[in-house]
């Protein structure tokens, strides 16, 4: 369950957030998680529930924007999308790649009264 | 209603320690190596494997997660190494602060392989970056042909996977060509090397690739 350790850093960092911006209440935060990192979003959303019981942070909801896996082809310079994790070029099948997005785990903005 | 943009890293902290640890192994030219697998397909067994070729040939650390007890890191001291144990107590990964708490304890000036050993478990050690130059996923062959299926993110952040315990192939119906071409599905391109820690069993090769990419 490292679900835990993760909403405890979404929840230290948009504390620390809310006390420098002066925020009364917040009603949402967002999240983008990328296909790479081994998230499972009801899992996290658990967490940040039993971790905001009793803060500023009870009842904020959790939302999460889904990041594709994109490579981008060294050999023909190709952007492609990896449907299921097999990382091979659409144009020219080269393994070799670059990654251009997929691993994102960032807190993208807060929604607040 | 109000939207604050934040765009913030979650695991921005865990990244910056990684970085700083990284920055100062390459200073200290010393080559460290993660390794994951799920809980007992043979990290210790392959490291004790590694010490008994490598001891005297080049200074080894080790550094040990597990979520309790400290067997594998007295498992490991028996050989002339540097261990340190991490306990987790329950957390299933390590993260780069127990790294680097762990680094305090061990004399940088003489090494030049770190070993990691992680908490065994194929999920959450994923996404944290502990500093490391290669990242390595053992594999047993009685755990499931498709277990890189199972797994992508994790095989998929691996530079070489080791597939361990092919002495017990010839009784068991798995087949190692099918893991083989799961692993490559995954990765494409991925290293793969075949090790038995009990026969003793491809070691060497692994050796071998452990120090060509020290340099
Ligand atoms: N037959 C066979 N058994 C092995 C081999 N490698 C390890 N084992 C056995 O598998 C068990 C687990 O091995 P460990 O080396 O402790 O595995 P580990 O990955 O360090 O385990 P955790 O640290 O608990 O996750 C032990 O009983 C080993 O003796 C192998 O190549 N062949
Ligand atoms: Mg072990
Ligand atoms: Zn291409």
């Amino acid at each position: 369950m490292h679900e835990f350790g993760i909403a405890q850093n979404i929840f230290d960092a948009v504390s620390k957030e809310i006390e420098k911006r002066e925020v009364s209440k917040v009603i949402s935060i967002k999240l983008e998680v990328g296909k790479l990192t081994a998230i499972v979003p009801s899992a996290l959303e658990f967490c940040f529930e039993s971790l905001a019981e009793g803060t500023p942070l009870d009842g904020v909801k959790l939302t999460f924007i889904d990041i594709p896996l994109k490579m981008k082809c060294k050999k023909c310079g190709n952007i492609y999308e990896v449907e299921d994790y097999y990382c091979i070029c659409t144009e020219c099948s080269s393994i070799e790649y670059e990654l251009i997005s997929g691993d994102e785990l960032i807190i993208k903005q807060i929604e607040v009264e | 209603m109000k939207v604050i943009e934040l765009e913030k890293k979650v695991l921005k902290r865990n990244d910056e320690i990684a970085e700083e640890i990284r920055e100062l192994y390459k200073q200290k030219g010393i080559f460290t190596i993660n390794l994951v697998s799920s809980p007992g397909a043979g990290k210790t067994s392959i490291l004790e494997n590694i010490c008994q070729r490598l001891e005297s040939k080049v200074n080894i650390g080790i550094i040990v997660g597990d979520v309790e007890t400290e067997n594998d890191a007295k498992r490991l001291s028996k050989f002339n190494v540097q261990t340190v144990q991490i306990i987790t107590n329950g957390a299933c990964h390590l993260d780069a602060k127990m790294v680097k708490n762990a680094m305090e304890k061990i004399d940088l000036d003489k090494l030049d392989i770190l070993f990691i050993e992680n908490v065994g478990n194929l999920v959450c050690p994923t996404n944290y970056d502990l500093g490391e130059e290669m990242r390595i996923v053992i594999v047993s062959t009685t755990e499931g042909d498709d277990k890189p299926l199972k797994y992508p993110p994790m095989f998929h952040s691996a530079d070489v996977a080791v597939i361990n315990k092919i002495d017990l192939l010839p009784n068991l119906p798995s087949n190692i060509d099918e893991m083989k071409k799961n692993l490559l599905k995954i990765k494409p391109g991925l290293k793969i090397l075949e090790t038995s820690a009990y026969k003793g069993t491809g070691i060497d090769a692994l050796c071998d690739l452990l120090l060509l990419k020290k340099k």
